[in-house]
């Protein structure tokens, strides 16, 4: 049996807002086991950014969870900010997709590498300068002086990323949420990024929370995915099960939506709807997928609802 | 650095210019003679044409605006018709009143109206930080001039800690100076500083929606240093903006404030000298002013340089 890392136990997330509130994350509950890369798959708005943020402690105040997190056996959910920071950075760390919107426009690379070390560590100024160019070359950087001096406009998108890495992995964490960290760029860099991923994740033993939506590279990348649909998980299984022999009717829309190489379809299925619970509470699914417990059909596999594993929509 | 400190230098020269012909025509098309004026009531015509002739008045317009170009040229600002003192000695004087005030109003409010946005942005949600949204709006709404009376009201004739008007020289102490000088940089500081907190509020609300100060907090860095680095750097630019505009206008606003509290500044002057059609005396008067704008603003820009470096390194690219 693997230790757990993360233990999520009936989170919700609220969204409030002119006094009303919405359960944006709905009753999720999922275990992170140690030194995994676990997928989080869903459509937009299917709660996987708010589970992640939730863990990592980031919700904007007008978000509000309900429910426990455990990480190393201690409680976060409530955890006030000034106990939360030191968790922060030094044992999570978080890649978000938009590297040039999510690092500071006027700070160098250097200084927003090095107020990471500062948080957490007590370096010399020496120190932390040589811990920034090591970082840097680290995630496959070169003329690491040169990049640690610039700042974030004067790099191109692949490189942004990793220095977005970089800062991910400055303090040594033991989780590393990555909130699709290839969608804001090009195939070919897309693929650089993942082989990165993966590599310091098998050099430093991280534990990998992989946010995407896109199923081949879960395939390639991740040994466990969970399905989210409306805010709740809908089905979890090791990624060669889910992928291959999915169960749930969500799960096997989405399945049923990817392209593979040799595809003789002339058109792909589409899954019905766009979020609609979003728009419209009354839309959220509660006879068809919804409302049911998420439990354990065979060993390592959970799904929500047995008889779900009908028809997809 | 240097060749951007450069290449606004230059464009100083056409913006001086600007101001001084202005001043030059209006003040000639305004009505009011400065000979009759100054020759008094009981003048004879004569008179009134011999001192319009001995001041250069009867001469062409276009051979005054050379004469006056020449002036500018050689730096030489004439003397004062009525006072009967070079402008040049007049104007240091009364400017460093002015100064004094304007600069010293300026830090302060600068310093309450950060203060009180940051408070009334960083605690948003909260009761106090809605008071201190209330207080920097109540500055603005108060015009200058009515928060001086009330001062005036209050710490002068109530409290007995300022005087109600004059001026002590601060080479006659320092606290008999301050008992001067205090009120009128606290009225023209409290409705600076009103503005200032609704920019900063604005400003610093806007950057902690952004993305990188999320990741900041990713990356466990303390709030308040996240405050300082990375949410008070782009919003100062902002910030500065303002205060570059502001400290134009305390100039006029302390026209105003000097002659409620009888300060003997350059607002003063200049209001004594347009009521004696005191032609040289304006012309000085508005050419220093102007100056002190230019200056204000080529600070303004350096200082753009400085908190953010990117503003520096897109001239370069030109």
């Amino acid at each position: 049996m693997p230790s757990t890392l993360v233990h999520i136990e009936h989170l919700s997330v609220d969204a409030v807002s002119d006094g009303e509130s919405f359960p944006a994350v709905r009753d999720v509950s999922l275990d992170i086991h140690t030194s995994e890369a676990l997928a989080l798959v869903g459509e937009s708005g299917s709660g996987k950014t708010l589970t992640a943020l939730s863990i990592a402690g980031l919700l904007a105040e007008n978000l509000r969870p309900r429910g426990s997190i455990t990480f190393h056996g201690r409680e976060v959910v409530g955890l006030p900010w000034t106990e939360r920071r030191a968790l922060a950075g030094s044992e999570i760390g978080y890649i978000f997709q938009e590297p040039m919107s999510a690092l500071h426009p006027i700070l160098t690379v250097g200084e927003q590498i090095e107020e990471s070390l500062k948080a957490h560590f007590t370096f010399t100024r020496r120190e932390r300068a040589d811990r920034v160019r090591e970082l840097l070359t680290t995630v496959g950087l070169a003329k690491t002086r040169d990049v640690a001096s610039n700042r974030i406009g004067q790099l191109s998108g692949g490189m942004r990323q990793r220095v977005m890495i970089a800062i991910a992995i400055s303090c040594g964490p033991s989780l590393l949420i990555a909130d699709e960290p290839t969608t804001a760029l090009d195939v070919t860099l897309q693929k650089q990024i993942m082989d990165l991923l993966m590599k310091l994740r098998e050099d430093m033993g991280l534990t990998l929370l992989l946010i995407t939506h896109n199923l081949p590279l879960v395939a390639q990348t991740c040994e466990r995915a969970a399905v989210l649909y409306a805010g709740q998980v809908v089905e979890v299984a090791p990624t060669r099960e889910l992928l291959g022999d999915p169960r749930h009717g969500y799960t096997k829309a989405l399945v049923a939506c990817s392209p593979v190489l040799d595809d003789t379809r002339r058109r792909l299925p589409t899954v019905a709807g766009t979020a609609p619970w979003l728009v419209d509470e009354r839309a959220l699914p509660k006879s068809q997928w919804g409302h049911h417990d998420l439990i354990e059909i065979e060993p390592g596999r959970w799904l929500r609802g047995r008889d779900n594993m009908g028809g997809a929509a | 650095m240097l060749s951007y400190l450069g290449r606004r230098l230059l464009l100083l020269l056409p913006t001086a210019a600007v101001p001084l012909l202005l001043v030059f025509f209006m003040l000639r098309l305004a009505p009011g003679d400065p000979a009759s004026i100054l020759a008094g009531d009981q003048a004879t015509p004569e008179q009134v044409e011999a001192l319009r002739h001995e001041l250069g008045l009867d001469a062409s317009l276009w051979h005054q605006f050379t004469v006056f170009c020449r002036q500018i040229a050689t730096l030489q600002l004439g003397d004062s018709h009525f006072l009967a003192k070079p402008v040049i000695e007049l104007i240091p004087p009364a400017a460093a009143v002015t100064l004094e005030v304007s600069l010293g109003a300026l830090l302060l409010g600068l310093a309450l109206g950060i203060g009180l946005g940051c408070w009334a942005a960083f605690r948003q949600h909260r009761l106090d930080g809605g008071v201190a949204r209330t207080l920097g709006i109540l500055g603005i709404s108060m015009p200058n001039f009515v928060m001086a009376l009330l001062l005036i009201l209050v710490f002068a004739v109530e409290f007995r800690l300022f005087l109600v008007g004059g001026w002590v020289p601060i080479s006659k102490g320092l606290a008999p100076h301050l008992r001067t000088v205090g009120l009128p940089i606290l009225a023209l500081a409290l409705a600076e500083a009103g503005g200032v907190s609704r920019i900063t509020r604005g400003a610093v609300l806007d950057v902690l929606r952004e993305p990188y100060v999320t990741t900041a907090r990713s990356q466990g860095i303390k709030e308040g240093r996240i405050s300082m680095v990375y949410v008070l750097r782009v919003a100062g630019v902002q910030i500065l903006t303002v205060a570059g505009l502001l400290t134009a206008g305390l100039l006029s606003g302390s026209a105003v404030i000097e002659n409620i509290f009888g300060l003997p500044g350059m607002g003063r002057l200049l209001f004594e000298a347009v009521q004696r059609r005191d032609y040289q005396l304006v012309q000085g008067i508005v050419l220093f002013t102007g100056l002190f704008i230019i200056v204000i603003n080529l600070v303004v820009d350096l200082l753009y340089a400085v908190i953010d470096p990117r503003v520096r390194l897109g001239a370069q690219e030109k």
